[in-house]
């Protein structure tokens, strides 16, 4: 058995936001509630969901950028320093990277606070960086204003590699990137993480991207975790009616779903039966739980789903 | 050189920045531009109209108007820099502590922020300078102390907006100290909107030494300021008008200065982002 | 005649201080009565710029060079502004990325509605707030009288977007041009906007101009496919052909990199 980087156990976390303008009256609003999971050495976990399904609030949880309301995030022994081990490539690149700051500044900033490089060895090292995500040496000396989507992206990359880490977090790093660049920016998180044998958090609202990419998936809806399931075993055979509708959007570009999302409980039951096209009457009255349907594979439903056909003509 | 040709682009930041230059050029060079000495008294040449020997004439005391002026720029701006770096950097501290931590740190700020506010300012610049000695030491501190509220608002919105920015939480991620992001990250991405009130700011705080000099509060002669060569005329009105209109037109040059170079950079600023 | 609008030879250029950049060089493209064309291309290929120019909303440092914009006959680069916000908005109906930017925050949907319906037909409010109705149903928004005293923001992107929707074919255009209306959106709700666009397509007859970067929409959405690539169009034919056989390198690589990612 192989120690888990990083373990979650029941994390949540809620936030109060007021009804309207004249009320007292306070919404709870779970953005994350109850999920619990581990991520393993080298392993690239996939978190898929629509916006505001809590995606990027999870993220923050496991790096302490935000504080949970109940449950408790638990290092391996391997993660010693958080803000050194543990690190993150934004979604945004025109927004990630300080524009008042040189690139080179940018990319050893995390060496100098955690004292790493002395002064004699900063440009070797800038130089190696720069070399690990494929850029030319003469980006040191500019601001980040000159640089595509892409390029930014692979800043980031390497200022997130700067100390070694053993996790990266990816917060939908090609999404705002043209399909011929993230190509290349996936290529190269993929010889990253073989070369150093980095485990990835890979957070995404594209399946196709996560499939070709991650190991294991999540499937998250408002908060909660709909199903788990290695990669292969979620395609070819989903469980749940939410991810089974996500895979045909993806291909077919038709949703079965009904209606929208809603941040605001309203239901009893399951959380998920306003928007689900099989709903019984038991999904009004209690809630399911995440339990493992098959060996490795499991599903928050009271009726996971038998077959699945992809519908292609 | 490309910042040149953006300097000449922007006519309010051109106009503003050569009145400015000028000014500071005349205030450091005073001794050697001036044909006499501020304080030389001539009782043979009192009260004398503008004239190739005095280009604006001479005082009731027959010193030369042109060399007082000049002398009065050199304390004027002075006092405005000095005053204005004290009120910044406090401004700057205040400000982005409030906005940074937020919570109850902020609204104790603010809270004290708005009370400085509720003074009349004038009036308490007044009361302490009446209290301590009139010199221009207290007066530049006093002005610095009573004028950073502005600043403080301004360095709190900035950094309420740049602190959700993603390159902030990227800097937490890699562990950057708080003190570490306020001043390598927050700061330097506020700089624009500092730079603007730190400017329109001098030309608050040199409208301010003015009067205070005017009311006798200020610089004290023999020291030339612009404030007290207007008192030193106000007994001639009458009959020499260069007494005042000079130095009026010196004030009201430099505030025009100040004004239309903090407006410029403004708009500068704007167009950079 | 079966073309609704055609576009002969379009050049365009920014111009940047004493810099002209070439944004669209020599564009050629025809759109049919009641079809849909796809326009796909990188970011900054000039897709929204070739999509301003036909409604006259290009910003002010551009200029068109040459070539015509032929709408039913007309070349619309005649026009006037006066002449072309006849057009605008009425004939031809625009639908932005980003539906709450486009959406007036401060004013109720319905009446944002009935404004737009009263300011095109002089009609009595309550009949122009039935009609506000009606189109709201016809955008399939769930309880379209209580959806009419919301605020933008008060709804979430996808029915945004639908009430952008509403909000255009309140003109009764001929020709929609929409410009990404899905990439800010979940993929589950663009699927049922992109289904929403099409039978809407069939309904009222229109003519649609689809600009998106991603490849697999056009597949099930569009007849014909134009690929655009810095500023050139380097391949128009129909989307089996682009698909099954496409004749530009540029193309083919494209589909290649989309096949790649999007491989399900």
């Amino acid at each position: 058995m192989i120690e888990p980087l990083v373990k979650l156990n029941n994390i949540s976390k809620y936030y109060y936001v007021q009804k309207n303008f004249f009320s007292t009256k306070k919404i709870e609003v779970r953005a994350v509630d109850g999920i619990s999971f581990s991520i393993n050495p080298g392993e690239t976990l996939g978190l898929v969901g629509e916006s505001s399904c809590g995606k990027t609030t999870l993220a923050k949880l496991i790096l302490r950028l935000v504080t949970p309301t109940k449950g408790e995030i638990v290092f391996g022994s391997q993660i010693s320093d958080l803000r050194k081990d543990v690190q993150m490539v934004f979604q945004n690149p025109y927004n990630s990277l300080d524009p008042m700051m040189r690139i080179e500044d940018i990319i050893l900033e995390p060496l100098l606070i955690h004292r790493i490089v002395n002064k004699k060895q900063k440009s070797d090292k800038a130089l190696e960086l720069l070399r690990l995500v494929c850029l030319d040496s003469d980006v040191l000396y500019r601001l980040p204003q000159a640089f595509s989507g892409g390029q930014r992206q692979r800043i980031s990359l390497a200022r997130a590699m700067a100390t070694n880490p053993k996790i990266i977090i990816l917060d939908e790093p090609v999404s705002s990137l043209d399909v011929m660049i993230q190509g290349q920016v996936l290529k190269l998180l993929k010889d990253l993480q073989l070369k150093f044998n980095l485990s990835f958090l890979f957070i995404t609202h594209n399946l196709s991207v996560a499939r070709n990419f991650c190991d294991q998936i999540l499937v998250m809806y408002l908060g909660k975790i709909m199903e788990r399931a290695l990669v292969g075993e979620l395609f070819n055979k989903p469980m749940h009616p939410y991810t089974e509708s996500l895979i045909l959007a993806s291909i077919q570009k038709k949703s079965k779903l009904k209606g929208d999302i809603s941040r605001i409980r309203l239901t009893r039951g399951c959380i998920f039966n306003p928007r689900c096209p099989y709903t019984q009457e038991k999904c009004f009255n209690i809630e399911p739980i995440l339990e493992e349907k098959e060996n490795n594979h499991f599903a928050y439903c009271h009726f996971p789903l038998k077959n699945f056909s992809r519908g292609e003509k | 050189m490309k910042i040149f040709r953006n300097i000449y682009n922007n006519k309010l930041v051109f106009f503003g920045s050569i009145i400015i230059l000028l000014l500071v050029f005349i205030a450091i060079f005073a001794p050697w531009l001036s044909r006499y000495d501020p304080s030389d008294i001539d009782l043979n040449n009192i009260l004398a109209g503008p004239s190739f020997k005095n280009i604006l004439g001479t005082d009731s005391l027959g010193r030369d108007l042109l060399s007082r002026i000049m002398f009065g720029a050199k304390v004027s701006l002075k006092v405005g820099f000095i005053a204005v770096g004290i009120s910044t950097i406090i401004g700057i501290f205040i400000g982005s502590i409030a906005g940074f931590f937020g919570r109850w740190l902020d609204s104790l700020l603010m809270r004290f922020v708005d009370l400085m506010l509720c003074f009349p300012t004038f009036f308490l610049i007044l009361s302490v300078i009446a209290i301590l000695e009139p010199s221009i030491t207290n007066i530049m501190i006093i002005i610095g102390l009573t004028s950073w509220m502005g600043i403080a608002r301004i360095v709190r919105s900035q950094v309420l907006s740049l602190k959700e920015r993603e390159f902030i939480q990227a800097a937490k991620v890699i562990g950057a100290s708080n003190a570490r992001i306020i001043i390598r990250h927050l700061l330097p991405n506020a700089l624009g909107p500092i730079i603007v009130s730190a400017v329109l700011g001098m030309a608050y705080a040199i409208l301010v030494e003015s009067s205070l000099s005017f009311l006798g509060l200020g610089v004290q002669p023999p020291t030339p300021s612009w404030g007290n060569i207007l008192i030193e005329a106000k007994a001639t009105l009458g009959i020499a008008w260069w007494l005042t209109l000079f130095p009026g037109l010196a004030i009201f040059i430099t505030i025009l200065g100040f004004d239309i170079l903090g407006e410029g950079l403004r708009n500068w600023f704007k167009n950079y982002e | 005649m079966n073309e609704l609008l055609k576009i002969e030879n379009l050049t365009v250029c920014y111009f940047q201080g004493s810099q002209a950049i070439p944004a669209l060089t020599g564009v050629n493209l025809e759109i049919d009565k009641g079809s849909i064309v796809g326009l796909v291309g990188e970011s900054g290929c000039g897709k929204t710029t070739l999509a301003k120019s036909i409604v006259s909303l290009l910003p002010g440092n551009a200029q068109i060079l040459s070539g015509k914009i032929i709408y039913q006959g007309k070349n619309l680069l005649d026009f006037n502004d006066r002449q072309i916000s006849q057009i605008r908005g009425r004939e031809i109906g625009y639908i932005f990325q980003d539906p709450s930017a486009a959406l007036n925050p401060v004013i109720t949907i319905g009446n944002q509605l009935i404004e737009t319906i009263r300011h095109l037909r002089k009609v009595p409010e309550n009949l122009a707030r039935n009609e506000a109705k009606e189109l709201l149903d016809l955008v399939k928004v769930p309880e379209p009288g209580e959806i009419l005293r919301f605020f933008p923001h008060q709804l979430s992107g996808g029915m945004n977007q639908r009430i952008m929707i509403a909000l255009t074919l309140a003109c009764q255009p001929r020709l929609l041009i929409c410009d990404e209306p899905t990439s800010n959106l979940d993929v589950t709700i663009a699927a049922s906007i992109l289904q929403l666009l099409l039978e809407l397509k069939k309904k009222l007859n229109l003519s649609i101009i689809f600009i998106t970067h991603d490849l697999s929409l056009i597949r099930f959405f569009a007849e014909s496919v134009a690929v655009l690539y810095q500023g050139r169009l380097v391949e128009f034919q129909e989307t089996s052909g682009i698909f099954n056989h496409p004749k530009d390198n540029y193309t083919r690589d494209l589909i290649a990199a989309s096949f790649q990612a999007s491989s399900l």
